[in-house]
């Protein structure tokens, strides 16, 4: 019994051991979460670097599993002109009611392209407007130094979260918004 | 011994299921936007919103000289003459906005600064507060003064904004030098302007402002101006009945030429545009 138990804990020992490594967004960084609106009217975007989070994995090799929160500040979107900024926090996204939104996942696939460079699938909630819904996104992975860097591209749909798509704005607005990350992980002290 | 591998054991497992809790903790604030009113004016006095750095803004306004009590026989007023302004505004920072005008009464020129002071959360109430400082050079007028310089006029505006729910409302104090061109003895107005504006929705919503003189000259009346905003896509649309028929600061700020509480009013409006 006593050699049962050793053994156990050598194994959770070794286990946690090679367990995974917390990292979380670098601020030092160009971080950056943008969208961008396509219509064949008019075309904008919108852009932050109020984007926050951590990612929990275990190495470049085992990205399966990774655990990833991020969340972003909806209200600080930069649109470039500052009716429109207001319009998009008052009218639609409704910021100070839903200051942020956040998505939380796992990484279900992995697909090393080289080294340093990953292709990978996650899934999890993405919280928006006050709007919980599951979401798979695509994404890349890059190896840096003491962390990583992490880009994904992917489409959110307004209806979806329930945001109105204003037909007579100050601009039109696409139902189907583009969202761009781009934003390192360091390990975190 | 046993237990103290179960112990161990325990504690083992308990550190690495926290692993799956990250120890991230959210450190900056979340940014908070104060927003009272979302034009750069009410119907005739400033609001403490400016333009943002870079933003262009349009502005034109009329206001008709025959009074709506005229009736149908000359459309209420729209078949008269008019007091036009156009001018330009640019937002040189996020806080600084500065405008040029233009109206036709008396040639006048005006350029305007505007400077956002603060902006904060008091009492549960967003309050902003902004001056707005300008010179107006009549260009054109009848009896020109001997003293060129009377030409000139100056006024400042301190402006004060809040917002309970869907109403904004605000006080401008404001003072003109040389309030009356023609006047020599005509130094100086003192004026307690004041508006609310109560929003139905993110388009619609009605203002009422009125601008009583406190102290130096004024025309015969105080001002007094009502009517209804509609914004949409970037543009302000404001219509109105007031018994001040300027549209530029200067001669706003120096009364009213016809009683409001008699019905002697006309027809105003003013269109916006942010580009």
């Amino acid at each position: 019994m006593k050699k049962a138990l050793f053994i156990i804990t050598v194994l959770i020992l070794a286990y946690s051991s090679s367990s995974s490594a917390e990292y979380h967004i670098d601020k030092s960084q160009k971080n950056l979460v943008r969208f961008i609106s396509e219509t064949p009217v008019e075309n904008f975007d919108g852009k932050t670097d109020k984007i926050d989070g951590y990612f929990i994995s275990e190495s470049i090799d085992k990205l399966k599993g990774s655990e990833l929160y991020f969340e972003t500040q909806v209200g600080t979107f930069e649109t470039g002109i500052g009716l429109r900024n207001r319009h998009m926090r008052e009218d639609y996204l409704h910021t100070e009611k839903y200051p942020l939104s956040h998505f939380k996942g796992n990484i279900t696939n992995s697909k090393m392209i080289s080294e340093t460079e990953y292709d990978v699938t996650a899934k999890g909630k993405l919280f928006l407007h006050g709007v919980t819904k599951d979401i798979t996104i695509n994404g890349k992975i890059y190896k840096l130094k003491d962390g990583f860097k992490i880009k994904s591209d992917f489409v959110v749909k307004l209806t979806d979260y329930k945001i109105k798509v204003p037909k007579f704005m100050f601009v039109r607005i696409s139902e189907d918004i583009q969202l761009q990350l781009d934003f390192s992980v360091k390990l975190a002290e | 011994m046993k237990k103290f591998y179960l112990i161990l054991i325990f504690i083992i497992t308990s550190n690495s299921s926290v692993f799956s809790q990250s120890k991230w903790q959210r450190t900056e604030p979340l940014e908070e936007n104060i927003s009272i009113f979302r034009s750069v004016e009410a119907l005739s006095l400033p609001t403490t919103e400016t333009m943002q750095a870079g933003n262009i803004y349009f502005h034109i306004s009329h206001k008709f000289l025959v009074p709506v009590s005229e009736g149908f026989s000359e459309l209420f007023g729209f078949d008269g003459g008019i007091f036009m302004r156009l001018a330009l505004g640019y937002g040189i920072t996020d806080d600084l906005f500065a405008s040029i005008g233009r109206s036709n009464h008396n040639g006048n020129i005006d350029l305007q600064l505007k400077y956002n002071l603060l902006e904060t959360k008091q009492f549960g109430l967003p309050i902003a507060v902004a001056i707005n400082g300008g010179a107006a050079y009549n260009s054109k007028v009848r009896n020109e003064p001997e003293d060129k310089s009377r030409l000139l006029q100056y006024y400042g505006n301190l402006i004060l904004n809040s917002k309970t729910g869907k109403f904004g409302f605000g006080i401008v104090p404001s003072f003109l030098y040389n309030s009356n061109i023609e006047c020599s003895e005509c130094q100086f107005s003192w004026t307690l302007g004041a508006y609310g504006q109560y929003f139905f929705n993110e388009r619609w919503s009605v203002i009422a402002e009125a601008n009583p003189t406190l102290n130096g000259w004024r025309q015969y009346y105080d001002t007094y101006s009502i009517g209804a905003e509609v914004e949409t896509a970037g543009h302000f649309f404001k219509v109105f009945i007031s018994n001040n028929v300027y549209t530029n600061m200067s001669q706003f700020l120096s009364g009213a030429t016809s009683a409001f509480d008699k019905g002697d009013v006309h027809i105003g409006f003013v269109i916006t545009r942010v580009l």
